[in-house]
């Protein structure tokens, strides 16, 4: 688990470890961010360590992502900041079929994107994300992982790191 | 407390109006109403303006050209529920005696294609592909046909419904009836829902003018009891539009609990209800609240569709006004869409879409973020 202090520290980490990255540079540096502050645990500048971060409701034990200072189901100020597993199961899902019109972001070229509602194990949170796989190769029930990386630059010319999902076991139960 | 009546209605037709001001779309609709309830706009003591996507004050811009009579009238803003909110809060001025007479109404001028999605979502989830509504929609839908065997076809069937009783309504954006063939046909935008299962955002405008009981004979012989107008915010989790965390909880979703108190606070239950409108943004949603409203059990939905019951002429007619699909959905004005096809039900003035011996109407709506709102009206004569 990481806190918004020691977020900091990776982050002036990240920005010494990345002068040679080919992005946008502000002030002579490139720093990188999480998608959502306190949405995400681990170091910035390791992608592969990285963690869906949140909350957990000591009083209702319901998971939350994000770190909140209250619960979001009963409004209790006893919860506790954790990060999640990065594996889960796909509650449900679904496939888009057509890039949106901008300001909405797609990929180019486009491909149909399957979009999920993925259940976290060990008790984390119901979580929607991208799935980066075939549209035929998602079911109800399949196993996904978490990655997370470099998806876009912000307006301020910061790496914005986010999350997606894949596949994790091909064998997936209907 | 006194009850509260509805004494006039009215709308614009819903969908493109780019040469309509959106000031003058809001006027359209409350001279209507205001000749429906054979009333001057100085008796006018209140008003509610709902809109989502127009700028700041428009309420006060429609009373520019309504005239300045120096009345309040504020904007309230619910996402697609905005409308409920302001409908609700005349209600509780006149139920409380604060005014006798309010005006409730809704406008909305956003022109063609896609939602703006900046107004509604954070900029991490429209670069993440999250910010397309009926994505939510298709995933509740898909998880819907996994556990309870809901077909395409029964979704087919709904928007097949919308589109026939939408060609019934001159006020309807979309007024050509389409096969369930054709909707099958249409292109696949997100697994399960095709093109024509899904609503289109356009421009319209509605008002609904709510009087003191004590002095509504003196606007209408048909005066509409508002017996319910509930409106809150989903609890945890919520599994639509705009959410990304959704674990679990047993709560009760946001449409059982709005429609049970409303249930409650007028004495009725599902049972009672002759016509309903309901926020169909896509014909999968339409299926989920027949069973989140309690028009039958968990999973029974699709069966209500295959019986034929939610037809006009079936056992619980539902969107006989044509629904978001085929009238259109102006976001802020689109729940006074819903109470304006319920007034003309109870009234019997629904001419072809005429529900036989209307009595006791429901409108659901619902926005994103949770904003849910469930009206229940009788007839007040």
């Amino acid at each position: 688990m990481v806190l918004e202090s020691e977020f900091r520290k990776h982050q002036k980490n990240a920005v010494s470890g990345m002068s040679a990255m080919n992005t946008a540079p502000v002030s002579g540096t490139t720093t990188r961010v999480p998608f959502r502050a306190g949405f995400l645990a681990g170091d910035l500048s390791s992608l592969g360590t990285l963690r869906l971060a949140g909350s957990r409701c000591r009083d209702c034990g319901i998971a939350l992502l994000g770190e909140r200072h209250r619960c979001e189901n009963c409004s209790s100020k006893n919860v506790v900041h954790e990060a999640f597993a990065a594996e889960g199961s796909v509650y449900t899902y679904t496939i888009q079929r057509h890039p949106p019109p901008l300001p909405n972001s797609y990929s180019d070229p486009w491909s149909p994107r399957p979009l999920a509602w993925i259940d976290l194990n060990d008790g984390g949170p119901r979580v929607l994300g991208p799935i980066a796989c075939a549209p035929d190769a998602v079911r109800i029930g399949s196993r996904v992982r978490l990655v997370c990386d470099v998806d876009w630059i912000d307006g301020e010319g910061r790496e914005v790191v986010a999350y997606k999902f894949v596949i994790a076991d091909p064998t997936t139960e209907r | 407390m006194t009850k509260a009546m509805i004494v006039g209605v009215g709308m614009t037709r819903f969908g493109r109006h780019p040469d309509k001001h959106f000031t003058q779309l809001g006027a359209e609709a409350i001279e209507e109403a205001l000749v429906d309830a054979n009333m001057d706009f100085r008796d006018i003591q209140q008003a509610f303006c709902s809109r989502v996507y127009l700028p700041s004050a428009t309420g006060a811009r429609v009373m520019e050209v309504m005239g300045r009579t120096g009345i309040s009238c504020p904007d309230v803003e619910g996402a697609c529920g905005a409308a409920v909110v302001g409908l609700r809060q005349a209600m509780i001025m006149v139920e409380t005696g604060q005014v006798d007479i309010a005006l409730a109404f809704g406008v909305e001028k956003i022109g063609k294609g896609f939602m703006p999605p900046h107004i509604l979502y954070e900029d991490w989830q429209c670069q993440m592909g999250m910010t397309q509504n009926p994505q939510y929609w298709a995933l509740n839908a898909m998880r819907h046909m996994h556990e309870y065997g809901t077909t395409e076809l029964q979704i087919a069937k709904v928007a097949a419904k919308a589109k026939r009783n939408g060609a019934l309504n001159p006020k309807a954006f979309f007024q050509n009836p389409m096969s369930v063939e054709q909707i099958m046909a249409s292109t696949m935008v997100t697994d399960p829902l095709r093109l024509y299962m899904l609503c289109s955002p356009v421009d319209g405008a509605g008002a609904a003018i709510v009087c003191n009981e004590k002095i509504a004979h003196r606007y209408s012989s048909q005066p509409v009891e508002l017996a319910a107008c509930i409106h809150a915010v989903s609890r945890f989790p919520l599994l639509n539009a705009s959410s990304f965390c959704a674990t679990a909880t047993g709560n009760p979703s946001v449409f059982a609990s709005t429609s049970q108190a409303a249930y409650e606070l007028a004495g009725i239950g599902p049972e009672d209800i002759d016509v309903a409108e309901v926020q169909d943004n896509d014909a999968f949603s339409e299926i989920e609240y027949y069973e989140e409203l309690g028009f039958c059990a968990k999973g029974e939905g699709g069966r209500l569709v295959d019986e034929g019951a939610t037809e006009i002429g079936g056992r619980l007619p539902v969107n006989t006004g044509g629904g978001l699909q085929a009238r259109g959905e102006p976001l802020g004005a689109s729940h006074y869409g819903q109470i304006y096809e319920l007034v003309k039900q109870l009234r019997n003035q629904a001419g072809p879409r005429q529900v036989a011996n209307a009595r006791v109407g429901l409108a659901q709506v619902f926005g994103a973020w949770g904003h849910c709102g469930v009206t229940l009206l009788k007839r007040g004569w």
